[in-house]
C-alpha cells in the first residue's frame, strides 16, 4: 500500500515535471517561463523527498 | 486526549499522519511573520511614503497584496489546512486518507502556489482582483492542489471509525468546498494565449464588480470564518477540557451561516453601479446574518463554564476566548457596516481597513496561535511550552498591538468620512482630498506602531515554539498561583 | 458510544457522542439569540417590502415607497445645484473686476475659488498659493505672466504649454549648453552676471566677462537689467525669487538645459463661473494687481 501510492505519486509529479517542461519551453513570456522552471523543479524536489521518506520509512521498518 | 482514550478502555492509538502537520504548523509560524511583517512595511509606507524606495517592486502597490494574501492563504491557509488535517484524522480515529504521498503534495503544493503567488505580485503579474490576484496558470495550479485537499479531506471522513462526524470537520468541509467553487467562479478567465501569463475575466461591468465580491466577501465567510470555526469547535474544548456548550446551537449555527454568508457580498458595492435590489439583499441578509456568527461565540465562550478559572492560570485559553470575543466584536460590526447610511459614511474609508484587521488579528491569528500553541508540544512530544510566562507576554503585546490598530483606524476613518461629506454654507466642499489624506497621518502612525507591537508578540511566539521544539522547559512560578499542569494535563 | 453521560460540572446531559474526548452538551437554543435572529428576519422582510429587493426573470420588485437611488441621487444633485444656481449665474454674467466689488458676490466666489483651488491646484501649488520647487508660489507679488485679474484669468482658461490649446501661454528658453550654444565656460561666466544682478557674484571677473554674454544672448527676452519681461512670460533675474533652484548650480543648469513646467487649460476641464471664482480667489491670495 504504502509503495502503491508512492509509485503513482512519482509518476503524476514525472506529467507534471514534463508539462513543466514544456511550458517553460514554449513560454510567450518572462512569468511563464519561470512557471514551467518553477513546475520541473518542484517535480524533481518532491521525487527526490518521495525517495527519501521511502528509505526512512523501511528504516523504522527494519 | 491520552486521559479520554484510556478512559473508553483498550482503544488502540491509531498511527495518524502527524509528520505533515506539523510541517504545516512551521509553515503557518512562518508565513505568519512575513505576513506580519510586510504589513508593517506596507503601514510604514503609508505613513512615510519615502519607504516606497522608488523601486516598482517595493511599492506599496506591489507589496499591499503580498500583505493581503501573505496573512489569508500563506498564514492562515496553512493554519487551516494543518489543523484540519489534525482534527479530521483525531476525530475520525482515521489514517489521513491517500497515503503519505498525497499528504506530502498537498503540503508543498500548497507551498509553491504561495511562492508562485506572491513572486508574481512583486513583479507586477496580477489578475487585478482583490484577493485572487494569481493569474490563471496559478489559479490552476491552486486547483490542483485544492482537489487533492478535499480528497484527501473527504477520504478521511468517509473512513472514519466513529459514528457521528463532528462538528468542527463540518466546519472544514463547507470552507474546502465553498471554496473551490468561489475560487473558479472568480478566477474565470480567457488567457490571451496558451503560453502566456495574462488573462482577462469572462466577466465585464458591474457583473464582474458583483462577481468579484460575491468570492470577497466569501472569502472571509468560508476561508477566514467557516474554516477558523472548525479550529475553535476542536481547540476551545480540548484546552478548556470541556464539552462543547450546545450540540444544537452548533447545527443551527452551521446552517444559518451557510446558508446566509453566500448571499451578503453586495454591501461592497452600495451606492455603486450595482441594481438596488441587489444592495437590499446584501444588505438584509449581512444583517439576518448577525445571530449565526455570534452563535460560534456563544458555543466558543459558554464552553468555558465551569473553567472559568482557567483563563487566569492558563494564557493560552486566553488567547482562544479573546479571539471569540474579537470575533462577536465584528460579527458584530460587519452588519452594523452592511447597513447603506452607515455604509455611506464608512465606505472607501479607514474604518473597512480597521474592521477587517479586528477580525484579522483578533480572531484569526489569535485562535491559530492558540491552535499552535496547543499543538507545537503535542506533536513534537513535549511535556509542556518552554514558557507559558511568554504566552502571557504575547498575548498582552498582541493585544496591545490590535487595539491601538483598530483605535487608529476607527477615528482616521470616521474622520475621513465625515470630512469628504462635509459642505460648508454655501454649499463646497470643505475639504479637499488632499486636505484629508494629511489629516489622516498621525493615525497612520498609531497604525504603524500597532502593527510593530503585533510582529514583536509574533516573533516572542517563534522563540518559545522554537525552544518547546528543542526540548527546552523553563523553570518559571505559575501564572495564577497554579501548578503549571495545564498542558501536562494532556499530553 | 451513545453512553449517556452526565457533565458533573453542569448537570447537563451530554449528547452521547464523543470525539477524541470532546463531548456535547446538549443545551437548548438560548432564547434571547433565537429571538434576535427571528427578529433580524423579520426586520428585513420587512425592509423587502419597502425597498426593491427581489429580482424577477425581467423585473425586481420595486417596493412600496419607490425607493431608486439612480433618482435619490439626481435629485441631491439637482437640489444642490438648484441651491447654488442663483450665485453662479449671478458670476457667469459679472466680470472678475466687477466681482471682486461686490461683497456678496465676492464673499461667495471665494468659498467657491477656495473649494475648486483646493481640489485642481493645490496640489501643485500649494494650499493658500504657498508654491513648491518648480510650482510658483501664488500669493506673493512676483508674477510671471502677469497678476492681474485679467492676466490670471487667461493663465486658467488657457494654461502655460498646455498641450493642444492654441490659445496657451507659450515660450521657450533654448537649451544653451545642451545644444551647445555656450560653452562650460561661458555658461559659468553668464551665471555669475546672472548672480551679480542680486548682488550675489562670488567671481566678480567671471561675472565682468558674462556681461557681454547675457547682453547677446539672454537680455533679449530678460531685459537688459534681467528685470524680466512679462508679455514674454520670462522671469526677473534680478530678484530673491527662484522657481528651479536659488543657487549657483541650479542658476547653470537651468541655463545649460532649462526646465520649463506645464499647466493644464483648465477651461477645459472647469466651467466658466468657477474659472472667474479660481481668479478672484488666487488674485486675493496676497500678490493681485
Amino acid at each position: 500500500m504504502y509503495g502503491l501510492g508512492n509509485w503513482i505519486a512519482t509518476i503524476l509529479l514525472a506529467v507534471v515535471g514534463l508539462l513543466g517542461l514544456i511550458i517553460s519551453s514554449r513560454a510567450a513570456d518572462g512569468a511563464m517561463a519561470l512557471f514551467g522552471g518553477g513546475l520541473m523543479l518542484f517535480a524533481i524536489l518532491m521525487v527526490f523527498r518521495l525517495i527519501a521518506n521511502a528509505y526512512s520509512h523501511e528504516e523504522k521498518l527494519s | 486526549m491520552s486521559s479520554a482514550v484510556s478512559a473508553a478502555g483498550a482503544r488502540p492509538m491509531e498511527p495518524y499522519n502527524e509528520r505533515i502537520v506539523r510541517l504545516f504548523v512551521l509553515a503557518t509560524t512562518f508565513w505568519g511573520v512575513v505576513a506580519f511583517l510586510v504589513g508593517v512595511v506596507i503601514a510604514l509606507q503609508l505613513a512615510f511614503p519615502i519607504f516606497n524606495l522608488g523601486l516598482e517592486w517595493t511599492t506599496f502597490g506591489r507589496l499591499r497584496p503580498v500583505h493581503t494574501s501573505a496573512a489569508i492563504f500563506a498564514f492562515g491557509g496553512n493554519a487551516l489546512l494543518g489543523t484540519s488535517l489534525y482534527v479530521v484524522q483525531r476525530t475520525c480515529r482515521a489514517r489521513l486518507w491517500g497515503g503519505d504521498a498525497m499528504a506530502e503534495f498537498l503540503f508543498w503544493g500548497y507551498q509553491l502556489f504561495i511562492v508562485l503567488a506572491a513572486s508574481g505580485y512583486v513583479l507586477g503579474i496580477t489578475a487585478g482582483r482583490e484577493y485572487a490576484e494569481p493569474e490563471w496558470y496559478v489559479d490552476l495550479w491552486l486547483t490542483l492542489v485544492w482537489v487533492v485537499y478535499l480528497l484527501i479531506f473527504l477520504g478521511t471522513l468517509m473512513k472514519r471509525r466513529e459514528p457521528h462526524i463532528y462538528v468542527a470537520n463540518w466546519f472544514y468541509l463547507a470552507f474546502i468546498v465553498t471554496v473551490a467553487i468561489l475560487h473558479i467562479g472568480n478566477n474565470l478567465a480567457v488567457p490571451v494565449s496558451l503560453f502566456g501569463a495574462k488573462s482577462y475575466s469572462v466577466f465585464s461591468g458591474v457583473q464582474d464588480a458583483m462577481l468579484q465580491w460575491w468570492y470577497g466577501h466569501n472569502a472571509v465567510g468560508f476561508f477566514l470564518t467557516a474554516g477558523f470555526l472548525g479550529i475553535m469547535y476542536y481547540f476551545v474544548p480540548k484546552q478548556a477540557n470541556r464539552p462543547v456548550y450546545s450540540y444544537r446551537l452548533s447545527i443551527v449555527q452551521f446552517w444559518s451561516l451557510i446558508f446566509l454568508y453566500i448571499w451578503a457580498g453586495p454591501h461592497h458595492l452600495h451606492y455603486t453601479a450595482l441594481p438596488d435590489w441587489t444592495q437590499t439583499l446584501g444588505m438584509t441578509f449581512s444583517i439576518m446574518l448577525w445571530m449565526p456568527s455570534w452563535g460560534g461565540m456563544i458555543n466558543g465562550v459558554m464552553t468555558l463554564s465551569g473553567a472559568w478559572d482557567k483563563l487566569r492560570t492558563d494564557p493560552v485559553l486566553r488567547l482562544l476566548v479573546t479571539s471569540v470575543g474579537f470575533y462577536g466584536m465584528s460579527t458584530f460590526e460587519g452588519p452594523v457596516m452592511s447597513i447603506k447610511a452607515v455604509n455611506s459614511l464608512s465606505h472607501y474609508t479607514d474604518w473597512t481597513i480597521g474592521h477587517v484587521h479586528s477580525g484579522a488579528l483578533g480572531w484569526v491569528a489569535f485562535v491559530s496561535f492558540g491552535a499552535l500553541y496547543y499543538l507545537v508540544p503535542v506533536l513534537w512530544q513535549r511535556q509542556r511550552l518552554y514558557s507559558l510566562r511568554l504566552v502571557e507576554w504575547h498575548f498582552w503585546t498582541a493585544t496591545f498591538g490590535i487595539v491601538l490598530y483598530i483605535t487608529a483606524m476607527w477615528i482616521s476613518g470616521i474622520m475621513q468620512g465625515l470630512m469628504w461629506r462635509a459642505y460648508d454654507n454655501l454649499g463646497f466642499l470643505q475639504f479637499s482630498f488632499a486636505e484629508t489624506v494629511a489629516a489622516m497621518h498621525p493615525y497612520y502612525v498609531i497604525r504603524l506602531v500597532g502593527g510593530v507591537l503585533f510582529l514583536i508578540g509574533s516573533l516572542i511566539m517563534v522563540y518559545n515554539l522554537w525552544r518547546t521544539i528543542r526540548g527546552d522547559v523553563r523553570q518559571e512560578t505559575a501564572i495564577g498561583g497554579a501548578a503549571p499542569a495545564i498542558a501536562t494535563a494532556r499530553a | 458510544m451513545t453512553d449517556l453521560y452526565r457533565d458533573d460540572v453542569t448537570g447537563k446531559e451530554t449528547t452521547g457522542h464523543e470525539w477524541d474526548g470532546i463531548r456535547e452538551l446538549n443545551t437548548p437554543l438560548p432564547k434571547w439569540w433565537l429571538m434576535v435572529l427571528y427578529a433580524c428576519i423579520l426586520w428585513s422582510i420587512g425592509y423587502w417590502v419597502v425597498y426593491p429587493a427581489w429580482p424577477s426573470l425581467t423585473s425586481y420588485t420595486k417596493g412600496v415607497i419607490g425607493y431608486n437611488s439612480r433618482a435619490d441621487l439626481s435629485n441631491q444633485i439637482a437640489s444642490a445645484a438648484e441651491a447654488q444656481a442663483h450665485w453662479l449665474d449671478a458670476i457667469e454674467n459679472t466680470s472678475p473686476e466687477a466681482i471682486a466689488n461686490d461683497p456678496e458676490l465676492l464673499n461667495f466666489a471665494m468659498a467657491g475659488g477656495r473649494a475648486t483651488f483646493n481640489e485642481n491646484c493645490a496640489p501643485c501649488h500649494a494650499v493658500g498659493g504657498a508654491g513648491r520647487p518648480g510650482f510658483p508660489v501664488l500669493a506673493d507679488d512676483e508674477w510671471i505672466w502677469g497678476g492681474t485679474l485679467a492676466d490670471i484669468s487667461l493663465t486658467l482658461q488657457h494654461g502655460i504649454r498646455a498641450a493642444d490649446n492654441a490659445d496657451t501661454r507659450n515660450n521657450l528658453m533654448p537649451r544653451f549648453g545642451a545644444d551647445q550654444i555656450l560653452d562650460q565656460n561661458q555658461i559659468n561666466d553668464v551665471a555669475e552676471f546672472v548672480l551679480s544682478l542680486g548682488n550675489r557674484a562670488e567671481d566678480s571677473a567671471a561675472a565682468e566677462r558674462g556681461r557681454q554674454l547675457f547682453a547677446d544672448n539672454c537680455a533679449a527676452c530678460h531685459g537688459p537689467a534681467g528685470e524680466g519681461v512679462r508679455e514674454l512670460g520670462s522671469p526677473n533675474l534680478a530678484d530673491e525669487i527662484w522657481l528651479y533652484g536659488a543657487d549657483k548650480a541650479g542658476i547653470v543648469a537651468q541655463i545649460y538645459q532649462p526646465r520649463m513646467g506645464v499647466m493644464p487649460a483648465w477651461g477645459e476641464r472647469l466651467d466658466s463661473a468657477r474659472i472667474k471664482m479660481l481668479a478672484v480667489y488666487v488674485h486675493s491670495l496676497g500678490g493681485g494687481e
